[in-house]
């Protein structure tokens, strides 16, 4: 190559170098000023791994093409969370650990509205509110009942759910004697979670959406003729009749889905979301598995159900993009179809409901709503649960210990444990409440 | 400057603190940060009553150690600990004998070995699971029993109160059996062969061989496995956690600082339990260290 052409080949190589690098600084500075990015923390790992979020995500960019969304889902998420909370580095949006006090809720998160606005369009707008301002929207609505294999009940020559203890015991009898290797109820004692969800009938079987906000103050909620050890006493009373699983300490989360699905339990106690992963099992899951009132009637005659709010969507308080955050809040809420995906209640009041949940509403179920708590009481249900360390609607803890002394595995007596969470929540109410 | 250099060059008691300081900063740094300031965190938030995510908390004094050293309910677990050090006297005993047996002639010495050592390479949640289908209703252990007609003694291994604890402690048996298999294996091996070789000749037995040269040479070993074992007894933790949660009678004080901090949101609290298993831990060892002192 002579000098010449060199020179040439250097000066064309130089012009195109100033050029892309024009274009790229355009580019570049076209980026800045309109795309945003946001960071979503959420627990379900099961939808970042099969990329549902990223499905959810794209449906989002469609009417939103300047915001880009980053998921990330944290395993462990309530312990995790906590963690994190504690610098300011805990992404744009997110769920709102159930952990956090309301009062230090406006330390964390941005308020997003009035309750007594919102609660005309929303369900669950009670779950976060502090003072009347609602710092988290429901990702979704969650009702408390049980999910029962109608297929079960049927064979055992139940057509219709009961609705008394009574009669619920005689039907999981009548499942045992009639149906062979069938579990009439499965407790699902080792997976922890599950057994919390005898807590959150509460509401439900008084049909009083006051009652959480009396209790809290109450002494002695756990006697015998108040509602929670009427509660209490059915699952003891199927444990010590031998009608749940054969070795609770290591019952199986995921194989009872499947085993529900294949008509080998009859009923289990789950908030409504079960129902969509239990019915996704088999084909005739779908027709047999529903949800059902909990078997237990309010005074007035009428059986409830109460509803509340699944995980939060809250906007960080340190977020640099707080309205693409909130956008993407009320995009989820309003327009995604995340609830529907989940058979759950959507959060938005206009929405069609599942229809496993329409058949409950059409049964003559009422949908009962817990009353907001007082002002300045937000927090004390919490207080008081925390303090007397029984884990009322949070933990396994007790309802472990009346399925033991029901099957055997203990010596305590259902009123010694009663008598013991009275004990212990009567001082958490004499320090708490003043 | 040059000769400052020079200086240098030849100055290796300077080159060698340089290098030892290089070499160590990485960890000592890591320490620091990772153990000692958590440490020194943890004293002071069990002198609050944070609840883990609050921006405030308040000082409350002793109130935490008042409450973990008077309430029955904290300290009553430690009788779940006599379950796992009765469990863990044995398998020292059976560490010990496997470790003599093979440290003389056996066929496929290394193949044993290990087969000894092969569970504490295993995952401690691994573990758990694979002893919660060992245990469970219809599982491995009955269906062991049931081949040998054994059915009468079929139990719910873990769901009885009678035999859960065992149940889990004899898990940490054959989980840890290894670890102080190899710990004496290495000290019986540090003995020069050529005394054995001395004492055959004067006409001593194995069991003497063992009680006054093999034993003499792993004593040192054998209390440094005593102190391991009795503080893993007292902070026995991921096996009954992934077992059992904790409950029916298994809980342990670790399970209950855990589910302090984060069931129940007293981290203050919990912070002052592990406070108290650290002291506790300190005590054992150094009463340990004492008495081996006085012997020598």
């Amino acid at each position: 190559m002579d000098k010449g052409k060199f020179k040439a080949a250097l000066k064309c190589a130089a012009g195109f170098a100033a050029i892309t690098a024009f274009a790229v600084g355009l580019t570049g500075c076209g980026k800045s000023s309109n795309k945003q990015t946001i960071t979503f923390i959420n627990q379900r790992t099961d939808l970042k791994q099969d990329g549902t979020w990223d499905k959810y995500i794209k449906e989002f960019q469609k009417s939103h093409p300047n915001i880009e969304v980053k998921v990330q889902a944290l395993n462990d998420y309530a312990t995790n969370m906590k963690t994190r909370m504690n610098s300011s580095n805990y992404g744009d949006v997110f769920m709102l650990p159930d952990s956090v006090n309301a009062k230090d809720y406006s330390h964390f998160v941005e308020p997003l509205g009035k309750v007594n606005k919102l609660e005309k369009k929303y369900y669950g707008m009670t779950a976060k509110q502090y003072k009347g301002t609602v710092y988290g929207m429901p990702s979704m609505i969650n009702a408390n009942g049980v999910v029962a294999n109608m297929e079960v009940f049927r064979k055992a020559g139940y057509k219709i759910f009961p609705k008394t203890p009574k009669t619920f015991i005689a039907a999981l009898k009548a499942i045992k004697a009639k149906e062979k290797g069938v579990t009439p109820l499965y407790t699902n004692y080792h997976s922890g979670f599950a057994l919390s969800n005898w807590d959150s009938q509460t509401v439900g079987v008084t049909g009083n959406p006051n009652y959480l906000n009396e209790m809290m103050k109450m002494k002695n909620p756990f006697a015998p003729g108040k509602p929670m050890n009427s509660v209490y006493n059915i699952l003891y009373t199927a444990c010590k009749d031998k009608l749940v699983e054969g070795d609770p300490t290591t019952s199986d989360w995921e194989q009872s889905k499947q085993d529900m699905a294949d008509n080998k339990i009859g009923v289990m106690v789950l908030g409504s979301w079960a129902l969509e992963q239990i019915q996704a099992k088999s084909k005739a899951a779908k027709k047999n598995i529903q949800y059902e009132a909990f078997p237990m009637t309010a005074k007035n005659g009428k059986q409830y159900v109460s509803i509340g709010a699944d995980y939060s969507l809250a906007v960080s308080k340190h977020s640099k993009n707080k309205k693409a955050a909130k956008e993407f809040v009320d995009w989820f809420v309003n327009k995604s179809s995340y609830a529907r995906d989940n058979g759950a209640i959507p959060t938005l009041k206009s929405a069609k409901w599942p229809a496993a949940m329409q058949s409950l509403k059409a049964a003559g179920v009422g949908i009962l709503q817990n009353t907001p708590a007082p002002k300045g009481e937000e927090d004390l249900l919490q207080r008081v649960n925390n303090d007397a360390e029984i884990g009322f609607q949070t933990t396994e803890d007790y309802k472990q210990k009346i399925v033991d002394a029901g099957v055997g595995n203990n010596k305590e007596s259902f009123a010694a444990i009663m008598n013991e969470m009275n004990r212990k929540w009567n001082k958490a109410v004499d320090k708490e409440v003043k | 400057m040059q000769s400052a250099i020079e200086k240098f060059k030849t100055n290796y008691r300077l080159q060698r603190r340089i290098i030892v300081v290089l070499f160590t900063i990485v960890p000592v740094a890591l320490l620091l940060v990772f153990s000692y300031l958590p440490l020194v965190k943890m004293i002071q938030y069990s002198f609050t009553d944070w609840d883990g995510i609050s921006a405030n908390s308040h000082f409350v004094g002793l109130q935490n150690y008042k409450t973990v050293l008077t309430n029955p309910q904290y300290i009553q677990v430690f009788k779940v600990s006599l379950y796992y050090f009765a469990v863990a006297i044995l398998q020292l005993a059976l560490a010990m004998l496997l470790a003599v047996v093979l440290s003389y002639k056996v066929k496929f010495p290394n193949l044993w070995k290990g087969l000894v050592f092969f569970p504490y390479l295993v995952n401690g949640v691994a573990i758990g699971f694979i002893f919660l289908y060992f245990y469970k209703q219809n599982g491995t252990l009955d269906t062991i029993l049931n081949f040998f007609h054994l059915d009468s003694w079929i139990k719910l291994w873990l769901g009885n109160r009678s035999t859960n604890n065992w149940a889990i402690a004899m898990t940490s048996l054959w989980r840890y059996t290894g670890y102080n298999f190899l710990l004496f294996f290495g000290a019986i091996q540090s003995v020069d062969p050529e005394i054995y070789e001395a004492a055959d000749m004067d006409g001593a037995n194995k069991w003497q061989q063992f009680r006054y040269i093999m034993f003499p040479a792993i004593r040192e070993i054998f209390l440094v496995n005593v102190i391991l074992s009795v503080s893993g007894c007292l902070s026995a933790f991921d096996t009954p956690y992934i077992m059992t949660n904790g409950a029916n009678g298994t809980s342990t004080f670790v399970i209950q600082t855990i589910n302090t901090a984060f069931k129940f949101n007293k981290l203050g609290l919990a912070s002052a339990m592990a406070i108290v298993l650290l002291i506790i831990i300190i005590i054992v060892t150094v009463i340990q260290r004492l008495a081996t002192r006085e012997k020598d």
